[in-house]
């Protein structure tokens, strides 16, 4: 199991068992441990992992497409997987060789993330930081090794990026009264004076800034895999799911329309649905629609790379304008997904809003990240406007 | 056409405005009330009470059968507004309240007796799902089964649908059945208007007499045996283009609703990243709150005007004593203009919701309630805004169109 295309048609061949999961997953609110060992076995949580400790080093769009496939079998699961092996990529650029040593390990490394942080301080010690806090929404953290969290330094010292290792957190159970994406594995995370070495830990600005010529893991690893700007890389990934669960609510449309019958008083049971124009524009609409989100996040999985080749290899860094106008595509392509989904959801009947029917499920997924504050195209359209004028960006400045 | 006892108010001078002043002090309560609703999956019986004890189900009851025959706008803006403290509750008294409209279609004697003594009336109906009508002595033998009885708990009566056996081709009537004779099931469990209560009704074997049963509207030229038995033309008017005032005005209230709670949100809320300042401050929320407002004013607006010509087709339909065409060209533009403002309204309440932060996506968050009331509404098979306008193309392009 190595090549790109193996890697994909391996998740095209789970999607009925992802399908048949999702209620347990749902309930479970994490995907199984069986499923997890699978996972593993096919080398998904090495995919973004540097060869020289036992990764794949799959390019992005690879990576996008295994996730889109394994969404559309399960949302909650292609987000969990999704977010637990994403960030091997970030610590795989940004941290110091010496870090990237240690937390890679064995070869086995899946690790939650979170910004949204409650009470968490990284205090300065002797060689290293004295780290507490909660974080909350750590999607992935259920089979995780690591999880990595923003943690202020006192008196307005500035923001810490520090991977937590799992000795040193416990995992609430508090994870399933959202709207949607119960399985996702989402709970927080409590960290308790634990010492987090130095080296482990990086500045804010490290990890999220734009204009770099370079980076550890670039220089480490000598792959523009490791030289890109991660947070248009994490919207690709929350997008890859989104795309998936807008094609999942597709194929169960058509699953629905081919197997019932229209119904009108004066003529009674009539053709099947499929037959019926109506329903055929809405599964063309659903098709066309999430045909063009999966084309935008496959593009801006190449144009990470691209960007990131550019400020590696010709020294030009990657600005606020390219990373900003990724996200602008990037949010349209949840735009799609989410007109995809509102409109074979209306289209299949009220039977289609029960408890435990597929369609309510995949509904409420794609509701769940509808609420993200930040991933909003019309709030990020003014942030564009303003990198593209060169003006100051004032609202929502790094996401 | 025999005259039967007029029944009085229990208040005679109640007047519209008074009402819509009891919903509008209803709406905070209500509000509080989401939660527990949703989880009940019912109207409360408090909620049904203060329903009662307002008159509010009496808004549409025809005067001389003990209501206030308030006309369609103030119709709308009642039901709009107890909408807007719980879409689910609005839901019920609308569906319930609107339907002295639909037994106008009944005889006078069929009226007489299910207003009562009192006029003490809710009558939920299911127009389609037909169970079967088995014509026995002089009446018929009924069973059937019926899902989405909004209302239900709170019935005096159901109206089922149900074919004649026998009848070629099939004839689809609908009729009256007493609380007596129908059971509950509860499979409702939608992912939004959890509270309407909309379950199963179930009958077996209901003996009926003749005048409890009449062809279903829309299906066959015969007058209804109710035609013309109020001096209301509003009673007149289409039927379908009625009920669907109800859904655009629970519509309207649950988008109002959810602004109000918006309103609240970004006046209380700050960022969670920087500037860390209250959302109400930011331009991008003050542009989707006034979006929002926009949408839901042209929804109304629309809505309102679309009373009119209801009221001004019906009076016609009334004084050329030729009823309605309920499958015409009218009434599809009428329905279009409904489902036209419920899509504005959804619009609306989807701009809130997903910027209204993800506390709106916790189970029994007021602007997540108004989403999913929405969003669940725009599944019913009335609601199918591509089906509409298909139809009303057909039917101007001189062709034939299929329902609704």
């Amino acid at each position: 199991m190595s090549t790109a295309t193996d890697l994909v048609a391996a998740a095209d061949g789970l999607r009925e068992r992802l399908l048949e999961e999702q209620a347990a997953t749902e309930e479970r609110t994490r995907y199984s441990e069986e499923l997890h060992e699978t996972f593993r076995e096919l080398g998904y949580y090495r995919m973004l992992q540097p060869r020289r400790y036992g990764g794949l080093e799959t390019d992005v769009t690879t990576f996008y497409r295994v996730i889109m496939s394994i969404s559309r079998g399960c949302p909650s699961t292609g987000w969990m997987l999704c977010l637990g092996s994403g960030h091997a990529l970030q610590v795989g650029s940004y941290w110091p060789e010496e870090a990237q040593e240690e937390l890679f390990g064995d070869g086995h490394f899946i690790a939650s993330a979170s910004f949204a942080a409650k009470d968490a301080l990284a205090r300065p010690v002797d060689g290293g930081y004295r780290v507490s806090g909660t974080w909350n929404f750590c999607s992935g953290v259920p089979y995780a090794t690591h999880h990595i969290g923003l943690a202020p330094l006192p008196d307005d010292g500035g923001v810490l990026v520090v991977a937590v290792p799992r000795k040193d957190f416990t995992v609430l159970d508090d994870w399933g009264d959202l709207i949607g994406l119960k399985g996702s594995g989402s709970h927080s995370v409590v960290v308790e004076d634990a010492f987090i070495p130095a080296h482990h830990a990086i500045t804010f600005e490290q990890f999220a800034g734009f204009d770099v010529d370079t980076t550890p893991g670039y220089e480490l690893h000598g792959n523009a895999l490791y030289g890109g700007a991660f947070v248009p890389f994490a919207m690709g990934e929350l997008n890859s799911v989104q795309v998936g669960n807008a094609q999942a609510a597709v194929d169960e449309f058509e699953r629905i329309i081919t197997a019932r019958r229209t119904w009108t008083p004066s003529v009674g049971e009539g053709t099947s649905r499929a037959e019926n124009k109506d329903y055929q524009r809405c599964l063309g609409l659903g098709l066309a629609y999430t045909d063009a989100a999966y084309s935008i996040v496959e593009r801006c999985g190449d144009l990470y790379l691209e960007h990131a080749r550019q400020a590696m290899e010709d020294g030009i860094p990657i600005d606020e304008e390219r990373g900003f106008r990724i996200y602008g595509q990037l949010m349209t392509a949840h735009k799609l997904c989410w007109e995809a989904g509102d409109t074979v959801f209306r289209a299949a009947s009220t039977s289609g809003a029960r408890d435990g029917a597929r369609m309510q499920r995949l509904f409420r997924d794609l509701c769940a990240f509808r609420t993200n504050g930040i991933h909003q195209l019309d709030f990020k359209a003014t942030s564009i406007a303003q990198a593209r004028l060169g003006l100051p960006v004032d609202f929502y400045t790094q996401a | 056409m025999t005259a039967t006892t007029a029944i009085a108010p229990p208040e005679p001078d109640l007047t519209a405005d008074e009402l819509l002043r009891r919903a509008r002090a209803l709406v905070p309560t209500l509000r509080e009330r989401q939660p527990a609703t949703e989880a009940a999956g019912r109207v409360l019986d408090e909620t049904h009470e203060a329903f009662l004890e307002a008159g509010l189900y009496r808004t549409l009851q025809p005067k001389r059968f003990g209501g206030y025959e308030v006309g369609l706008r103030d119709f709308i803006r009642i039901m709009s507004e107890v909408s807007r403290g719980c879409p689910s509750s609005g839901w019920v008294l609308a569906l319930t309240a609107g339907h002295p409209h639909l037994l106008s279609h009944w005889s006078e004697q069929a009226q007489a007796e299910i207003y009562g003594a009192d006029g003490d009336a809710r009558v939920p109906g299911r127009p389609v799902q037909p169970g079967l009508a088995v014509p026995a002595d002089g009446g018929y033998v009924v069973s059937g089964t019926w899902d989405y009885a909004s209302g239900c708990d709170q019935a005096t009566h159901f109206m089922g649908s149900a074919i004649v056996q026998g009848s070629d081709p099939p004839r689809l009537v609908w009729l009256l059945v007493d609380r007596a004779d129908f059971e509950i099931v509860d499979n409702w469990d939608p992912v939004g208007l959890r509270g309407t209560g909309s379950k199963r009704v179930v009958c077996a074997d209901v003996r009926l007499p003749e005048h409890r049963v009449i062809t279903a509207v829309g299906t066959s030229p015969e007058r209804p045996p109710g035609w013309r038995s109020h001096a209301n033309p509003l009673y007149a008017g289409g039927l379908f283009s009625l009920l669907f005032f109800e859904l655009g005005a629970i519509a309207i209230g649950a988008a109002r609703g959810a602004i109000d709670v918006f309103e609240e949100v970004l006046a209380t809320k700050a960022l969670d990243i920087p500037p860390f300042v209250l959302r109400g401050e930011v331009d991008e929320y003050q542009h989707h709150l006034g979006q929002a407002i926009g949408l839901v004013d042209l929804a109304e607006a629309a809505l309102l005007e679309g009373a009119d010509r209801y009221l001004e087709q019906a009076t016609r339909a009334y004084e050329a004593d030729e009823p309605v065409d309920d499958n015409g060209e009218e009434t599809r533009r009428l329905l279009l203009l409904q489902q036209n403002c419920i899509r504005l309204c959804d619009e609306a309440v989807e701009r809130i919701f997903r910027t209204g932060g993800t506390s709106s996506a916790r189970r029994g968050h007021p602007i997540g309630n108004a989403m999913l009331a929405l969003t669940v509404m725009r599944t019913h098979m009335g609601l199918q805004l591509d089906r509409t306008s298909t139809n009303l193309g057909r039917l101007r392009l001189g062709k034939e169109a299929g329902f609704v």
